[in-house]
């Protein structure tokens, strides 16, 4: 049957109103992403929100990952960064231009496997950047191979039996982590896999966006996304195997909650050459 | 799958669906989480290579999870 | 008449970068450039710029480009295993055509180094530090007023031409103190404001900072004439391959810099750069005094290599010799350059030891009397 056969089936939307529109950049292309990829939700819900929030300046930068190809729809000024490097060129960026919104978009390979350090270091800095985490288990854009994100028993091309925790260590759920930092604004968790889920999950960046806009301090959105070509399974199985990894590692909530106004302050602070009571030591000389 | 007698159907109930065909890659999501069943996979392949995602009922509710799961955002929900 | 200042080689350093705008350095604490840091950290706020201490290497690499990317002028400082750290981030910095400065202060031999002279890190700065094809525009200064001057110069070339630029000093000069005097001149003259950096602006167009095969660079870039005479047989032109001739085009464009002593009656011109030509030139004033007929050729620009000056310099020559601090790296790029032309000797001493005057005297004078030059 021709295209435009297969189109003509449909519903007649004579004196019916739109309550749901396809965002703009996805009318005239396709998503770039395998499918049932969890990553053309999570672009969805953040395109509606760069939409929604309308920030006068904005600078995205974007991870050499699956995640990339997310950079040909943004609106906004954009620069491509290495391997777990987008933390750190977004914080660079931020520096040069304290009143934009400055987002990163980086994998859980990007982040948990090459950036690790880069990104603790931003949390504990309270860089008011907002770091969107697409978490998948597998660095796809190579293959489909594990990550420090993926669980036990993860069946991957580089783990055909499993992962296993015996010789690969367990998870590390970095959005727990970072939100244990005085430094962190907001954290938050969602998936993508479930239509109640995804829209949880954009209200979430929806959040996020606005904490980084009115710079409150670090700010992470874990987004936990299927990939069942990285998994070998339909779309379908993928969202059923996405339960039992929301279930068992990474449960989906608020794990650090910001209000309109709430800011992260720096402590003030005494040198330490002046604390020390009839301090004998010579100070460091000046240059 | 209830065959087709007359195209474009027009809803009972007060939602209505448009899939776009060149886009969709069957993934097969939205069939999976429609809750009113309204939608289903079609067995013709689009210019793509891919089944694409068909309604097949009237009695869509407009509840958009089919459009909220989407990960080639291909549907619009009218109502 | 500005005043004379006497300073460390890496303060002098920081200083003229802070003069010149740049608003952030990117660098972890290693002898030699660490004081560069310290001077930094101090100072950086008076010139408006960032006082911020990147954590480690590898993310100053990837703060390098993003920094640069929007519009701020910024430098790293570091030595020879901090640029192998940030390696695979210059690679892509090049291919994005960005803008910046890099300090390099060396020491001998590999891995943590000798904490000694050393020049072994030519081959990794000019020829290639990473992975595709790209060079560093590496600039060598021998004198502490050298490394004001550069600083300047180099944030102007990069600038201009979108590369990276390499000031690469050595351990001597890292650890010395000479007067300096700071020049009064403007750091942006004659540059266009850099309309293709990102500010976030989304009252305009999206702009888009990415580079080579990877990021499909549009350039205009003639690559026509290659392979015209196959005709449709010749392999098609693509992103990458504009992107490298790109990047080579401009290289070809730097202005070739050097510094020629005695070489116009010259009959054995001695090569050499960095710290090592400043023990090199007394040698040779001190044998022209006696009567030879020594030159002395250094590169400043040691990428782009001076090849035509270094033809001009030897033109009545009947001998080259080339001195390094290592097992004979300029000496490929002098044979390249003479291409067989005139007979090449070399005397070095690698993996952290200075030669003495006493060491280049002889080999000067061995090489003046035709005799054979231990390696």
């Amino acid at each position: 049957m021709s295209n435009e056969a297969l189109a003509e089936i449909k519903h007649d939307v004579a004196g019916r109103k739109a309550v749901f529109e396809r965002t703009v950049p996805f009318v005239q292309r396709a998503t770039p992403w395998c499918m049932g990829c969890g990553y053309g939700a999570l672009a969805r819900a953040v395109i509606e929100e760069i939409e929604a929030l309308k920030p006068k300046k904005m600078i995205a930068t974007i991870d050499t990952a699956c995640l990339e190809f997310i950079e040909a729809h943004l609106p906004c000024d954009n620069v491509h960064a290495g391997h777990g490097r987008a933390v750190s060129v977004a914080r660079a960026v931020k520096k040069v231009h304290p009143d934009a919104l400055v987002v990163a978009f980086q994998g859980d390979g990007g982040m948990l496997n090459e950036g690790l350090n880069e990104v603790m270091h931003a949390a504990a800095a309270g860089e008011s950047i907002c770091v969107i985490m697409g978490n998948n288990g597998v660095l796809g854009d190579t293959g489909g191979q594990f990550t420090v994100a993926a669980e036990p028993g993860l069946v991957t091309s580089s783990s055909p039996l499993g992962k296993n925790p015996k010789h690969q260590g367990m998870p590390i759920k970095i959005a727990d982590i970072l939100a244990t930092f005085p430094t962190a604004a907001y954290v938050a968790r969602g998936s993508t896999h479930d239509p109640a889920y995804a829209y949880r999950l954009q209200k979430m960046i929806r959040k996020a966006f606005q904490a980084a806009n009115e710079n409150a301090g670090f700010v992470l959105v874990d987004a936990v996304t299927t990939c069942p070509t990285g998994w070998g399974m339909t779309s379908v199985e993928a969202v059923r195997y996405a339960e039992h990894r929301i279930e068992g590692y990474y449960p989906v909530g608020v794990l650090k909650d910001w209000e309109h106004g709430e800011k992260v302050e720096m402590p003030s602070f005494i040198s330490s050459t002046q604390r020390v009571e009839g301090m004998k030591t010579v100070p460091q000389p000046t240059h | 799958m209830p065959v087709l007698e007359k195209t474009p159907i027009v809803p009972k109930k007060p939602g209505a669906v448009v899939i776009d065909v060149d886009k969709c890659k069957g993934c097969e999501l939205c069939v999976y989480y429609c809750p009113q069943d309204t939608l289903a996979m079609s067995k013709y392949v689009n210019k793509r290579g891919n089944p694409v995602a068909i309604v097949v009922r009237d009695n869509c509710t407009a509840c958009m999870e089919c459009a909220r799961v989407c990960p080639d955002i291909c549907i619009a929900v009218y109502r | 008449m500005p005043e004379k200042l006497f300073m460390r080689a890496t303060h002098a350093l920081t200083e003229a970068a802070l003069r010149s705008g740049c608003k952030f350095y990117l660098g972890y604490p290693i002898t030699p450039i660490t004081e560069a840091g310290e001077y930094w950290s101090e100072h950086a706020e008076e010139h408006g710029a960032s006082p911020f201490m990147v954590e480690s290497e590898l993310e100053a690499g990837a703060m390098l480009l993003g920094t640069s990317a929007s519009g701020a002028r910024t430098m790293f400082g570091g030595n020879g295993a901090s640029m192998s750290l940030i390696a695979e981030s210059l690679s892509t910095m090049a291919g994005m055509e960005l803008p910046m400065v890099l300090a390099d202060f060396p020491r001998g031999d590999g891995g943590a180094g000798s904490l000694t002279m050393g020049q072994g890190d030519y081959f990794q700065v000019t020829k290639a530090i990473a992975q595709g094809d790209f060079h560093l525009v590496t600039l060598s200064p021998h004198t502490v007023q050298e490394c004001v001057d550069l600083t300047f110069d180099a944030f102007w070339l990069a600038d201009k031409f979108r590369v990276p630029v390499v000031i690469m000093g050595d351990w001597i000069l890292g650890m010395s103190m000479e007067a300096v005097a700071f020049p009064d001149r403007d750091p942006f003259e004659g540059l266009e404001p850099k309309t293709w950096a990102l500010d976030g602006d989304m009252s305009r167009p999206k702009r888009h900072v990415t580079g080579g095969s990877t990021g499909g660079m549009v350039t205009s870039v003639n690559v026509g004439d290659v392979g015209k005479e196959t005709g449709d047989k010749r392999a098609p032109v693509g992103p990458g391959e504009r992107s490298v001739r790109w990047r080579y085009d401009k290289y070809s464009r730097i202005p070739r810099r050097w510094d020629a002593l005695f070489c116009d009656d010259a009959e054995v011109v001695v090569a050499s750069w960095g710290s090592l030509a400043r023990i090199v030139k007394t040698v040779v004033y001190k044998l022209r005094r006696e009567g030879l007929k020594v030159g002395h050729f250094r590169p400043i620009t040691l990428y782009p290599y001076p090849y035509e000056a270094l033809g001009e310099a030897t033109k009545k020559a009947r001998e080259v010799l080339v001195l390094e601090c290592n097992t004979g790296m300029m000496l490929e790029d002098v044979k390249l350059g003479l291409n067989g032309r005139l007979p090449v000797e070399f005397y070095g001493r690698p993996g952290g030891v200075c030669p003495t005057m006493a060491e280049i005297e002889y080999e000067i004078r061995q090489a003046y009397q035709k005799k054979k030059v231990a390696a």
